[in-house]
């Protein structure tokens, strides 16, 4: 998956497990960057009577570096807390839930937003930004929460400065084929020229359909955000380029004493981080994985090599036999997954685009902001000719899936290797979670809904109305 | 251990191998069971006691005496090696 349970130690720690993150000039408001990060994999919507919260004690952060260092210029720290309106019922609502200060709602849980920049002389500036801000309650169904739109609206919170943000469960917006692509690389489109082939091309099946995730958004005007301090108009600009990147950090102690008390302290330590998508998940070895979500992104020169000569395009010929010719006797360093994923794309290379930040090899999402939103998107990106999306940082709908299956397939090896030629099948690879559509890029999938509007992700599905992914086939 | 106070455990108490870890309470008067030799001193242990909080201490590294402590969001590494050669004679006669 883009980031859920990528990594052995953080898959045990769900409430800090960094799960996709987003950015992008908000289509509605071009004037502003909207920045998501998204915890808490494979949220089953009827898991109650405890359902889904963010950590109390965990920190959250949305970083910005804007000076090409690999280093966050400027941070977003999210802190959470509890409150249980009454300790004497196992209930996570006694009645209905109408209003987000319902009474009803027996476990509420608030955050305050920090933001941390540099100051004068080096020093580091921080602002509460916002503090008491509530958080909406889950999805449970018709009953509890049944007008659950008016719910998730109402936990949209302006603060000082033009920001907007919202904290709470979303629709996970990302789509994928789990169930066939950890099924030894295969893709149902091509699942009858596997290694192990079964019959006949079918549709990807989107393994997170019915599964909602914890979001953190915060819309930002763009003056805040760049290193010039601007609302940069040149997409050549150095100052129009963003690398964003989040994190979740736990307290360096934790120890339970003889009176049932914990005690945690000492500095936040972080335990999961998240740029690109799909980068710890499938370009870093198992054995670096934990070591990786610890690390700044500026240490990420550490893991180059696994970018320069990735795993999976030494599978894909081996897992397609006789598909991917050219991509098997491709040996050089991968110079376009190095740009892409760890400096951005220089200039000269896209025609009149680039999202470079400098020497520095990070992995971060980098996004030029003085790119507008399409007028008409396209969910394959940059890759389908729309340079508002991924790999120029990475809207909700972006199918990251399929366009980095295809850049590790080859598909980007010309832009940095005019005598390289492509294999056919990396034009065409996919998971196929969109169904025909995804073929041509022009829409999302059709069982991911998203807003038109900030969060972008969508209202959660609720635990009443979600069908097990697998009723259909008893 | 709930029946051991602080300066008892650092006395007579016990340790993991190659870390100790002691939760106590600053500003009940028991800074001074934990402090350094002069010289060593870190203005966290310096003057009047610092708000009664739980903290965490834990020896990071007892072949160089290197000793953490962790209270609030902060972390203070300081050497001594005297507090590292007393923990570790105490684990030796810790009857585990």
């Amino acid at each position: 998956m883009s980031s859920h349970r990528e990594a052995p130690e953080i898959s045990k720690d769900p409430v800090a497990d960094s799960t996709d993150v987003y950015a992008f000039v908000s289509p509605d408001r071009p004037d502003t960057v909207t920045l998501i990060s998204n915890y808490i994999p494979l949220e089953d919507p009827a898991g109650g009577p405890n359902f889904f919260e963010f950590g109390d004690d965990v920190l959250y952060r949305i970083l910005v570096d804007n000076d090409g260092d690999g280093k966050a210029d400027i941070t977003y720290e999210f802190r959470f807390y509890t409150v249980v309106e009454n300790p004497a019922t196992f209930l996570y609502n006694t009645g209905q839930i109408l209003t987000i200060d319902s009474p009803s709602w027996n476990r509420k849980q608030f955050y305050s937003v920090t933001r941390i920049s540099k100051g004068k002389r080096g020093r580091m500036k921080t602002v509460v930004l916002g503090s008491d801000l509530p958080c909406p309650p889950c999805n449970i169904g018709p009953r509890s929460t049944p007008n659950y739109a008016n719910l998730g609206n109402s936990a949209i919170n302006e603060l000082p400065g033009d920001i907007k943000v919202f904290a709470g469960q979303r629709l996970d917006g990302f789509y994928v084929d789990l169930g066939s692509i950890f099924d030894l690389g295969a893709l149902r489109p091509f699942q009858n020229l596997h290694l192990l082939n079964m019959p006949g091309a079918a549709e990807g099946v989107d393994a997170l359909r019915s599964f909602n995730v914890h979001s953190i958004a915060i819309q930002i005007p763009i003056d805040q955000l760049t290193g010039g301090g601007t609302k940069e108009t040149d997409p050549m600009s150095s100052n129009a380029v963003i690398g964003v990147y989040a994190s979740a950090s736990r307290r360096k102690a934790q120890v339970r004493d003889d009176h049932e008390h914990m005690h945690q302290s000492g500095p936040y330590m972080q335990v999961s981080r998240l740029g690109n998508p799909l980068f710890n998940e499938v370009v870093v070895p198992m054995g670096d994985k934990d070591r990786w979500n610890k690390l700044s992104p500026d240490q990420d020169h550490k893991f180059a090599r696994y970018v320069a000569q990735p795993e999976l395009a030494k599978l894909l010929p081996v897992l397609y036999p006789g598909v991917f010719p050219n991509l098997a006797a491709y040996t050089a360093d991968r110079a376009d997954l190095l740009a892409i994923l760890l400096t951005g794309i220089p200039a000269g290379i896209v025609a009149g685009f680039q999202n470079f930040s400098g020497a520095t090899q990070a992995d971060l999402l980098r996004l030029n902001v003085a790119i507008p939103p399409a007028a008409s998107q396209n969910i394959l990106g940059i890759l389908g000719g729309d340079l508002a999306g991924y790999p120029n940082g990475r809207r909700v709908q972006d199918d990251v899936t399929t366009i980095e299956l295809r850049a590790i397939a080859g598909a980007t090896i010309k832009l940095v290797d005019p005598g390289y030629t492509p294999d056919g099948a990396a034009a065409l690879i996919s998971d196929g979670t969109g169904g025909p559509a995804v073929l041509d890029g022009t829409k999302p999938p059709t069982n991911v809904s998203y807003l038109d509007t900030f969060p972008y992700l969508d209202h959660p599905k609720s635990g009443y109305d979600t069908v097990p992914l697998n009723v259909g086939a008893l | 251990m709930s029946d051991l106070s602080r300066r008892n455990f650092l006395a007579h108490g016990a340790t993991a191998a190659g870390a100790v870890v002691v939760v106590g309470q600053l500003g009940n008067g028991s800074a001074s069971a934990a402090s350094p030799k002069a010289g060593a001193e870190p203005a966290f242990f310096g003057g009047e006691p610092v708000a009664s909080e739980p903290f965490v201490v834990y020896i990071r590294d007892a072949a160089r005496g290197e000793v953490a402590v962790l209270r609030g969001e902060e972390e203070i590494v300081y050497t001594d090696r005297a507090l590292v050669g007393r923990l570790q004679r105490a684990m030796r006669r810790a009857a585990w």
